[in-house]
């Protein structure tokens, strides 16, 4: 006897209204959740899995989206066998919150700021469950205790702003589990929160699961955190489901080009790889729509091993050099940042922030260093103030004999050009209202490179064809590019003043990994071709052991630890160092296995 | 990019175009109001003639007012008076405001600095202008008109000259020599908070009790109390841009502060300019038929829709001398706003 399944989705299809017609986000696809089960959707932006869990909450905004087919079966306690879809708002207002919830992906805002965090849980039981106040406050308690949230009965009093995006993060949890729901979907729930504190939730989601029966349907884009969490996972591709079955059948054997271009494209902790594979190495998506599985050549053929030697020679060419020069490219000394947060009567600052708490280091020409840490251990500040767009406080930043920290606006604004800084959000570092063209020409206009506007033109399309692009973008306008188009291009701009340094600021954090490992790529490429350094600020330690040769460890506005990949990796000398590295989810089989027997263990 | 989208909107979208046109029309009307008004002149007095009603076969086609002026002469140059004080004191306002606004949000308390020495001779030197300008402003009454301009030309350069020599002796002296910061956003926030804190109107009637009537002086009350709503939105809009990438981005570049200003923070901040350049304008147009209803700021002999209204006052049966000034009024305010949006949306940003 089969067992009927919790939920069952049938040729589910959602459509957008734009300009251009109808498009489908999700395009007639089938799945079923079991009780007690975990089904992790994984896909890039775009591909359609946040508008899979919209529809089946009924939460799509019409217009522009509309339902147009298909059929969501679930098991309700409340009325029997319901299809989601088609179920009136009043009955669906009865089921949100109580058999199925959700969390949401920014902790941040899906909280009202202005309740308590107790009064907003609250707010759910006494709707769904007619308790008294007394009542759901004790209920309250008990969820808080369950999501482990140090001092429960403070926590209920206590304001969102108040406390720290995981704990927030604990607050949705429990706000969704807090009618004991028999579906949780979580839409990216760990996406925004540090690595150490995603492990947390995790462990925490496991553990609800195991306790009360919970189906969770979990979205991400993260195949790390589906090998943590997930029984089965589902690849989703443009709103097509391209590839569903177990963990441990995906990761280990992968039918689809696209999973395993997925697999491949995130940069390994174990293994080096001089280039990182994309997504276009994999496959090709035909003008139909139909994907062709390319071959993919490891480097077994002879060009490939011929360019992989030379790229391997330049490496070692390069890291030699860089030892030569003893002199370093930037020397920062006893570097302070302090932002003041509390003033008295008189105006005097009773308290400050150390964001930056005195900082030493050295950057040597041609190297990249890595700087990780995570959110708010003043790493972003920590670059920002290398280009003086924050203040130092105190210290020196010695580049080419000069202090940086003590140069005047003018002498500063000459010196500008040595340093170029690429940022996280490729959709606000470009100004919209200029074209490509102009946006990257005007700091050289600005610096007198080149003679006149003929020339720049023509440095400008050679720079948009080194960054992977055209000479033809040159007169559009940023709203028309990609995410990666833009990262792309704000590289453009940041190598129009030939710098010396380049400061990224989690400048791939923001992308689709496929796309990421397309800017990984780029910038490795710059680096070998021209020599710059960088200075790589991200949370992402797979992603800088990857890009560095060195990699610096921030906690609390100090560099805890400093050496190379491997010794930082192989070797930790500090507890946090280690903390932040076993919190990493690596996907390899063996920590599937050993996350499915702590599961099962529960 | 900019006109393209405005093409579109031409394109789509009837109100626009019926506005554009309407518009266009008002301007060639002003323009040539003096073929177009039948040959009557506004303040042409033909006392056996009042309060004519309209009526289309007679000479005058919109009726008379209570003094026997022409209606229709009236409505065309009363509409020309609006416009000259309305377009210049916004156009004024936005500049001075958008200026003003950006460069205090832009320098806010820290980053500019002055001499303390320079802000003394300033203080004394707007003193001795406001003393012997305005406060004292009667010595030269006696003189013709070119001569007492001449002697006030010559008055303000010997103040400057003292003003500037005065400078360089304070820079001398150690506590005044010093460099101070500049608390700029503060003294523009609470200039701001106190002229807005007086009710516009009576701030208006005060001064136009001190000043003689005419277009010009209206020109420069009105925009006493204009200039705060396009400096507080250049203000919010530019620190709002301040924290994006781009804007970063532009500094890391080395580009000069105007051209930070110029070229990526005022292009972004266009879209709700625009918008309120059309609402001031249209509450312009509105305050200058008010004041020329109540009698205050233009002289009476200046054509006003609003001194057409303050006529209907005396004979309430005249329902001519309401309608068409407020119809005129009231068309054209929504035709400005209809042009105000669509170039709102075309200056506006896809996301």
């Amino acid at each position: 006897m089969s067992i009927k399944p919790l939920l069952s989705v049938r040729n589910l299809e959602t459509q957008f209204r734009s300009q251009h017609g109808f498009v489908k986000a999700v395009n007639n696809i089938s799945f079923d959740l079991m009780a007690g089960e975990t089904v992790a959707i994984v896909g890039e932006s775009g591909s359609g899995k946040s508008v899979t869990s919209l529809s089946l909450m009924q939460l799509i905004n019409d217009p522009p989206g509309k339902i147009t087919g298909g059929s969501a079966v679930l098991q309700s306690k409340k009325f029997g066998e319901v299809d989601l879809l088609k179920l009136p708002e009043k009955q669906m207002e009865k089921l949100r919150g109580s058999e199925i919830s959700m969390i949401f992906q920014e902790p941040m805002t899906s909280l009202n700021p202005v309740y308590t965090c107790g009064r907003q849980v609250m707010e759910v039981l006494q709707l769904h469950e007619n308790l008294s106040r007394k009542e759901a406050e004790a209920r309250t308690l008990a969820l808080f205790q369950q999501v482990k949230l140090p001092r429960p009965e403070k926590m209920l009093k206590a304001y969102p702003h108040e406390i720290s995006g995981g704990q927030k993060q604990r607050v949705m949890i429990a706000m969704a589990m807090a009618c004991e729901p028999s579906v949780l979907i979580a839409d990216e729930p760990t996406t925004a929160l540090d690595v150490t504190v995603q492990a947390h939730i995790l462990e925490l989601l496991n553990e609800l699961r195991e306790r009360k029966g919970t189906s969770i349907l979990f979205i991400t884009h993260d195949l790390g955190v589906v090998a943590e969490i997930a029984d089965r996972v589902m690849v989703m591709y443009k709103g097509n489901i391209v590839e569903q079955g177990n963990v441990l059948d995906i990761f280990t054997n992968p039918q689809h080009p696209y999973t395993k271009a997925l697999l491949a494209c995130r940069p390994k902790i174990i293994t080096f790889q001089p280039v990182l594979p994309t997504v276009s190495d994999f496959m090709e998506v035909l003008p139909t729509g139909e994907i062709v599985e390319k071959p993919f050549v490891k480097d077994d053929s002879l060009p490939g091993v011929v360019n992989n030697y030379i790229d391997t020679m330049a490496e070692l060419k390069r890291k030699q050099l860089m030892q030569q020069s003893t002199k370093p490219l930037v020397k920062v000394d006893d570097l302070r940042v302090h932002f003041p947060i509390k003033k008295n009567f008189f105006g005097k600052v009773k308290e400050y922030v150390r964001a930056v708490d005195g900082v030493d280091f050295e950057i040597f020409p041609g190297e990249t260093v890595g700087l990780v840490g995570e959110s708010g251990c003043g790493k972003t500040t920590l670059g920002r103030t290398l280009l003086r767009l924050v203040e130092p406080t105190s210290g020196r930043i010695i580049f080419n004999d000069i202090d940086i920290a003590g140069l005047s606006q003018e002498a500063l604004r000459k010196s500008r050009k040595n340093f170029q800084m690429v940022f996280q959000d490729p959709y606000a570092s470009l100004n919209p209202m200029l074209t490509v063209g102009e946006t990257i020409m005007e700091p050289m206009k600005v610096h007198n490179i080149l003679k006149n506007g003929k020339e720049r033109c023509e440095k400008v399309n050679e720079l948009l064809e080194t960054v992977g692009l055209t000479a033809a973008h040159f007169d559009r306008y940023p709203h028309e590019f990609s995410g990666g188009q833009r990262q792309r291009i704000s590289i453009a701009r940041a190598l129009a003043l030939s710098p010396k340094c380049i400061i990224c600021d989690e400048s791939v954090s923001a992308l689709d990994v496929s796309v990421q490992a397309q800017v990984l790529n780029l910038l490795n490429k710059l680096k070998r071709e021209m020599g710059i350094t960088y200075l790589f600020i991200t949370h992402d330690l797979s992603v800088a052991k990857y890009m560095s040769d060195r990699i610096f460890v921030m906690n609390q506005g100090r560099i805890i630890e400093s050496g190379t990949p491997e010794q930082i990796f192989n070797q930790p000398q500090n507890d946090y160092t280690r903390d932040l590295i076993a919190a990493i989810p690596k996907g390899d089989v063996a920590d599937i296995r050993k996350a499915q027997e702590r599961r099962k263990g529960l | 990019m900019i006109w393209q989208r405005l093409k579109r909107a031409r394109q789509q979208q009837w109100t626009f175009k019926l506005a554009a046109v309407y518009l266009l029309v008002l301007l060639v009307c002003m323009l040539f109001a003096p073929f177009l008004s039948a040959g009557f002149h506004p303040n042409f007095l033909d006392l056996s003639q009042t309060y004519q009603a309209p009526f289309f076969f007679q000479a005058h086609w919109l009726g008379t007012d209570q003094l026997g002026r022409d209606v229709w002469a009236n409505l065309l140059y009363g509409c020309r008076t609006a416009f000259l004080v309305a377009v210049p004191v916004m156009l004024l306002a936005l500049v001075a405001g958008t200026g003003l606004g950006m460069a205090a949000a832009w320098f806010g308390n820290k980053l500019l600095h002055f001499r303390r020495a320079a802000a003394v001779s300033l203080g004394l030197w707007l003193f001795a202008v406001w003393f012997y300008g305005f406060y004292r402003a009667d010595f030269s009454s006696e003189l013709d008109q070119n001569a007492a301009g001449l002697l006030r030309v010559g008055w303000l350069a010997v103040l400057s000259a003292v003003a500037i020599v005065l400078n360089r002796l304070l820079k001398t002296l150690p506590f005044l020599a010093k460099k101070v910061p500049l608390p700029l956003d503060e003294l523009l926030l609470k200039t701001m908070e106190v002229l807005a804190s007086v009710p516009r109107l009576i701030l208006v009637l005060s001064f136009a009790a001190l000043l003689s009537p005419g277009i010009g002086n209206v020109v420069l009350l009105l925009l006493l109390t204009y200039w705060i709503g396009p400096a507080r939105l250049a203000r919010a809009e530019t620190l709002k841009m301040k924290q994006l990438p781009y804007i970063e981005a532009a500094q890391a570049s080395g580009l000069p502060v105007w051209r930070i200003l110029s070229r990526h923070v005022l292009p972004n901040a266009a879209a709700p300019l625009v918008t309120a350049f059309c609402f001031g304008l249209s509450g312009l147009l509105g305050l200058e038929a008010t004041l020329s209803f109540l009698g205050i700021g233009l002289p009476p002999e200046t054509p006003s829709l609003g001194r057409m209204l303050a006529g209907a006052r005396l004979n309430t049966d005249a329902w001519w001398l309401v309608l068409f000034p407020a119809l005129l009024l009231c068309l054209t305010i929504l035709a400005i706003q209809t042009i105000g949006q669509a170039f709102r949306k075309a200056l506006e940003v896809e996301k």
